[in-house]
């Protein structure tokens, strides 16, 4: 599936994590900024890519500025992400939760 | 063990992001809006799927509270722009400061850093940068990362990889919001305990007609002072009666006699407050030590017991008095300059208020207490037909050293016995032969000021005993 237009979720609180979905054309390009990158960031970009993929995406430009969140709430961010991004956000798709 | 996550709704992963999304949309129209002010966004850190309930609320309330006397002392001015104490996800409260970011930051550290249970604060201060809204982080103001509650790593590397269970959290921070809200009660019986303190000072002052005593229509037994002395010296007194009722309510120590020695301390400072307030007249000294001593023993007894037990203060206060006699009575030859008591005991082997203080006031719980608790009608009766018992069984050193003579206690008690027989203050021949009685005292230059210090001190119980608020009371 494609992206239709760029999209954003997420806040830059604490515990949390902003992905920025836009138009790509080589896979899943994930642009990270984390504090705790060394530990996590490979986790991290795992939980993105797997979630865009539950959705049929297969290239995207990703930005993700993560604020110390967990799992769960990268795979909730980045799902409301791609549901504005493919302008689904009418019709949840609550499986992939 | 306690807990604080008895209550409350528990609150998924999708609302608590929900509620992360309305706070910035707040915090950006509260920027758009105030461009050149900075925001504080306060909120708790609380672990676990239970994120309020009314302990939370309390524990968030009155711990801002101390946040805001920071600002207050530093001189920020501050708005509270909105709050949101109610929501599941847990409370939280917008400040608008106008104050540089980075200054405001250094307050949020210093309070976040003040008491261990504070740290569970999370104070975001945010600023507009010529349309740029920022999160100033710890880092900018040169602080450290945040460390874990439970091991002291970082704590968004515990956070991320859930090394401690939510139980572990939730017992950590159950123990921390625990102490912090007892600390908050003893506090609150703190002032509470001082307003009643000062309460019955002036009601003591403002009950006529007293004989040998000033009172507002009255005060020709003592010409150098007047109701208004009475006021400038009871406000004057506030801050020691504070520090009395802290003292008692506060402390954790069994040995009384030296909670005792530190209230002389701040006794002695209280005496000179009271000279000053009053250009160096003799109103209150008696009082500072009485009232001083009730009002601690009365917190030490009531954190301790949970309710009002007067059997219970006396032998606080018995405890506190245990070298009393000794310190104070048995090493007067080597004085130069005695008080009045000092003297009597010398001159007559009578102990005075020291001996009252040291047998645990038993004019005061014998006497005077049941006298108040009995009596009805309007709070001047009421003091006077407290006033007429005490005064009937004390022996009242400052009538002693005005007549000179001890024997003036037979025509004191002969004189009130007389008032009693005609019905008390509740009459108006009662009423009629205390006002007769006060004028021969003014007459005769006499002062009943001992009786005076009892009356405020079983004033003071009485309004405890009969205004004691729920909360510090176990049903």
């Amino acid at each position: 599936m494609d992206i239709k237009k760029t999209a954003l979720a997420g806040t830059l609180e604490s515990s949390d994590i902003q992905i920025t979905l836009s138009q790509g054309s080589n896979g899943i390009n994930i642009d990270l900024d984390s504090s705790v990158e060394k530990l996590y960031g490979d986790q991290i970009r795992k939980v993105i890519t797997d979630t865009l993929s539950a959705y049929g995406i297969d290239n995207a430009n990703v930005k993700a500025v993560d604020k110390g969140a967990l799992d769960c709430v990268i795979k909730a961010r980045t799902m409301a992400a791609a549901q504005r991004a493919l302008d689904t956000v009418d019709q949840p798709d609550w499986e992939v939760f | 063990m306690q807990t604080i996550f008895d209550h409350g709704k528990y609150q998924d992963i999708l609302a608590v992001l929900k509620n992360k999304d309305e706070r910035v949309e707040t915090q950006n129209k509260l920027l758009k809006e105030n461009p050149s002010m900075t925001v504080v966004a306060a909120k708790l850190n609380i672990p676990g799927p239970i994120k309020n309930n009314k302990k939370i609320q309390e524990f968030f309330v009155t711990g801002l509270d101390t946040f805001e006397s920071i600002l207050l002392t530093t001189g920020f001015n501050f708005v509270v722009k909105d709050e949101w104490l109610e929501k599941m996800t847990g409370p939280e409260r917008f400040y608008l400061i106008e104050e540089d970011a980075a200054k405001v930051k250094s307050t949020t550290s210093q309070f976040e850093e003040m008491k261990p249970s504070f740290r569970l604060f999370d104070l975001d201060v945010l600023t507009n940068s010529n349309g740029k809204i920022q999160t100033l982080s710890r880092a900018d103001a040169s602080q450290p990362p945040r460390k874990c509650l439970i091991c002291g790593r970082p704590a968004k590397e515990c956070g991320r990889s859930r090394r401690h269970t939510v139980e572990e959290l939730q017992k950590k921070v159950s123990l921390l919001v625990c102490a912090e809200l007892s600390y908050n009660q003893k506090e609150r019986m703190a002032n509470w305990l001082t307003r009643l303190a000062q309460q019955a000072l002036l009601y003591e002052a403002s009950a006529w007609p007293k004989p040998g005593l000033v009172d507002p229509v009255e005060h020709g037994a003592h010409l150098d002072m007047d109701i208004f002395t009475f006021i400038n010296s009871s406000a004057s007194l506030q801050k020691y009666l504070h520090q009395a009722a802290l003292l008692g309510t506060m402390s954790c120590s069994t040995n009384l006699s030296l909670i005792f020695e530190e209230l002389r301390e701040y006794g002695k400072k209280a005496e000179k407050a009271m000279f000053t307030a009053t250009n160096n007249i003799n109103t209150h000294k008696g009082a500072v030590f009485s009232l001083g001593v009730f009002v601690a023993a009365t917190g030490y007894s009531l954190q301790r017991v949970k309710r009002f037990d007067a059997e219970d203060i006396q032998a606080v206060i018995k405890q506190m008095m245990v070298n009393l006699i000794d310190d104070d009575l048995k090493h007067l030859q080597a004085k130069k300059h005695l008080t009045a008591g000092e003297k009597q005991y010398l001159e007559y082997g009578l102990s005075g208020i020291r001996g009252e203080a040291h047998a645990g006031y038993p004019t005061v719980f014998m006497n005077g207490l049941p006298a108040l608790l009995a009596s009805t009608g309007s709070w001047n009766s009421r003091i006077l037909t407290t006033f007429l018992e005490l005064a009937m069984h004390i022996e009242d050193s400052t009538l002693i050293k005005r007549a000179g003579t001890p024997s003036i206690q037979e025509w004191k008690n002969q004189e009130i016995s007389e008032c009693l027989a005609m019905g008390g203050i509740s009459t108006n021949a009662g009423r009629q032969k205390l006002i007769e009685i006060e004028k021969e005292f003014s007459q005769r230059n006499l002062s009943l000021g001992g009786t005076a210090d009892l009356l405020i001190v079983t004033i003071f119980l009485g309004l405890v005993k009969e205004g004691l608020p729920n909360e510090f009371q176990d049903k």
